[in-house]
């Protein structure tokens, strides 16, 4: 097993009588790439900041490395921030602001020099010195940014929201720099979001949160096939989501006196559940007849996107269901009556 | 079509024109108020007063005295308020700064409040503010006062009043809270996060203040230092009230030349010049920070 890097024990944080982190508890192993992903107000960002040093937790505890860091002051801290607006100083240059952190610890002139065109070269972006920070784009602005965090070598580099100013062309190009970047220099990155996107593409674990409190940590591919509530669920790709009651292997409807099979379930009976499909694991068309659950629907929006079909049908019960489909040379047309189908494996039950 | 409406067409159709019409006001302005009693001023000391009378002689007599005149006292009276100058705004600032530093980045409630109550004191005209401080520090002042009745002193001191320092004593009283509003300012405009960082990377505290807070806030010293060092420059109502004959300033001579002396040629020619060095030190100023950065930091 990995060694634990970050370690978080029952942390909570109160703002006079608002409580914005609520006794959370994690570990990040050593160069994994961490994301606590959550809606604006879930106490992400405030847990990043008792990371860096920003805020004092009011109550528990925080280790990095095996240190105890709760009495630790930021600038002691063998951590790094990269903060939401990049933060660069307007009065320096790129090698003066990669160079800032070096010379706070005192760095030879040599040393600090050879340390600078290193990180222009980590973060793809050699012969930069000399520029002055206005001159620079908002992605190169982002990534000397990254430079300056990663100078001093943390064991930990804390990502505040860093793709959020950025348009979506240039946020996917960071999103595969970032991860290209931790991949290269090993360094354990905590990042914080509320794109489930970005979460998605660089994370190898994700910590979902919500109104102060993690609701499920798990690898990207854990929590999308396997959410542990429906907030979860939505929040992460896309699912459909079906209410209704657990009984014996069947969940009965909220809407429609039908069940959906979903084989033994480790939920006792008569539980409110939601039933979670994603839109990719349900079949559409006139002869299904061969799954464990088969409705009757009707198309009421297609989307053609090239390689995939989007369909929003509607379910027998007034369920609104999406579905994508592989694109295989042939569109249901819109208005269409039809069935639809998934099997008992294809679904996971999360909390109501 | 009414005359109104063909008066208009013709405007509109004159760019030029219009845009003058709505420049006059301040065009109006600079020419009767600036420009008019500056050429007057310019024509003036190329003259000659004799008794009550101006003799246009058109001659440089006038600029050759203010170099000569009583030994180059004007010279060195010109030397010595720029000296006066450059030590109240020194003194200005670190009176200021500190205070616009605890505003903008330690007061988090009513800051305004703060700011406005600094102001205070510009409620009251500048001469009363002079004999307000005359109370304090004069030679029958609270000071005095007190001393004599703690007996740290049999005779009350003279040496607080009626001289150089005092002048600059008061004009640093006087202009420090003013100073507030630009620094203010331009530590306001600092994104917090930048110290954050700074913090992040391990700089403490003096570090941060030194590479970060205040070459950030550089802007705003500079034009605290043009709001003070120019206008004091020529400053002549405090030394007249405060200064007595040690504490006279050039903006006293230039007075006196008007008045008692009945020069105006003369006086004209030490305001020109006086202006002519205010320029090289406001132009030098500029030079340093750069017009646009002390635009923005207005």
């Amino acid at each position: 097993m990995k060694k634990k890097d970050v370690v978080l024990e029952n942390v909570t944080k109160k703002f006079g009588d608002i409580v914005a982190v609520n006794d959370i508890s994690f570990s990040v192993k050593k160069g994994e790439f961490f994301s606590l992903l959550g809606p604006s107000g879930c106490g992400k960002t405030t847990t990043l900041r008792m990371l860096a040093g920003l805020e004092k937790p009011t109550k528990g505890k925080i280790y990095i490395g095996e240190e105890d860091v709760s009495e630790v002051a930021p600038f002691e801290r063998p951590c790094n921030l990269f903060f939401q607006n990049v933060a660069l100083f307007p009065h320096m240059n790129v090698s003066e602001n990669i160079a800032f952190g070096l010379e706070m610890k005192k760095l030879p002139k040599s040393e600090i020099k050879k340390r600078v065109k290193e990180l222009l070269d980590v973060v793809g972006l050699p012969g930069f010195e000399k520029r002055r920070t206005k001159e620079l784009s908002g992605g190169q602005a982002q990534r000397i940014g990254v430079a300056r965090a990663l100078a001093r070598k943390p064991r930990v580099l804390l990502l505040d929201e860093p793709l959020g100013p950025l348009d979506l062309k240039l946020r996917e190009e960071m999103m595969i720099e970032l991860k290209r970047i931790q991949k290269v220099v090993g360094t354990t990155f905590i990042y914080v979001t509320h794109d489930q996107g970005e979460a998605i593409t660089m994370s190898d674990e994700i910590a979902v949160m919500k109104e102060g409190r993690i609701i499920q940590i798990g690898s990207t591919e854990g929590l999308y096939n396997k959410p542990r509530t429906a907030f979860v669920a939505e929040f992460i790709g896309r699912s459909n989501l079906i209410r209704g009651r657990y009984r014996e292997g069947k969940v009965n409807l909220n809407n429609l006196n039908k069940s959906i099979i979903i084989g033994p379930h480790k939920v006792a009976d008569n539980d409110y559940v939601a039933v979670c499909i994603k839109p990719e694991r349900i079949s559409i068309g006139e002869d299904i007849a061969n799954l464990d659950n088969v409705f009757e629907a009707v198309i009421e929006e297609v989307y053609f996107q090239g390689a995939q079909v989007n369909y929003k049908v509607l379910m027998e019960g007034n369920y609104k269901i999406s579905i994508f489909e592989h694109y295989r040379g042939k569109i249901f047309e819109q208005g269409k009556k039809l069935k639809i189908g998934w099997g008992k494996e294809d679904v996971h039950l999360s909390e109501a | 079509m009414s005359i109104f409406n063909k008066i208009l067409k013709f405007i509109r159709k004159r760019e030029r024109l219009s845009i003058g019409m709505q420049l006059s006001p301040a065009m109006f302005w600079i020419v009767f108020f600036l420009l008019i009693p500056l050429g007057i001023l310019v024509i003036y000391s190329f003259w000659e007063m004799v008794g009550t009378r101006l003799i246009p002689v058109w001659d440089l007599r006038n600029y050759v005295d203010v170099f000569t005149r009583v030994g180059g006292m004007y010279i060195r009276l010109l030397v010595k308020s720029l000296a006066m100058s450059a030590l109240v705004t020194v003194g200005s600032i670190a009176l200021a700064y500190p205070v616009a530093y605890f505003v903008s980045l330690r007061i988090e409630k009513y800051k305004y409040t703060w700011l406005i109550l600094l102001m205070g004191p510009y409620l009251v005209c500048w001469v009363i503010l002079v004999f307000g401080w005359k109370m304090v520090i004069g030679y029958s002042g609270l000071l005095n006062y007190l001393a004599q009745l703690l007996g740290l002193i049999s005779e009350p001191m003279s040496w607080m009043w009626n001289n150089w320092w005092a002048v600059v004593f008061i004009l640093i009283m006087g202009w420090a809270p003013w100073l507030v509003l630009p620094m203010f300012v331009s530590l306001e405009k600092i994104d917090k996060s930048l110290l954050e960082a700074a913090a992040d990377l391990g700089a403490k505290p003096m570090k941060r203040f030194l590479r970060i807070t205040l070459p950030l806030s550089s802007p705003g010293l500079l034009v605290a230092t043009f709001f003070v060092l120019i206008p004091t420059f020529g400053e002549f109502v405090t030394p007249a009230l405060a200064g007595g004959s040690r504490g006279v300033m050039y903006g006293n001579a230039i007075d006196a030349s008007f008045t008692s002396m009945m020069a105006w040629p003369f006086g004209s020619a030490l305001s020109i010049f006086l202006m002519i060095i205010s320029l090289i030190v406001a132009t030098i100023l500029i030079r340093i920070v750069g017009l646009e950065k002390l635009m923005e930091s207005l």
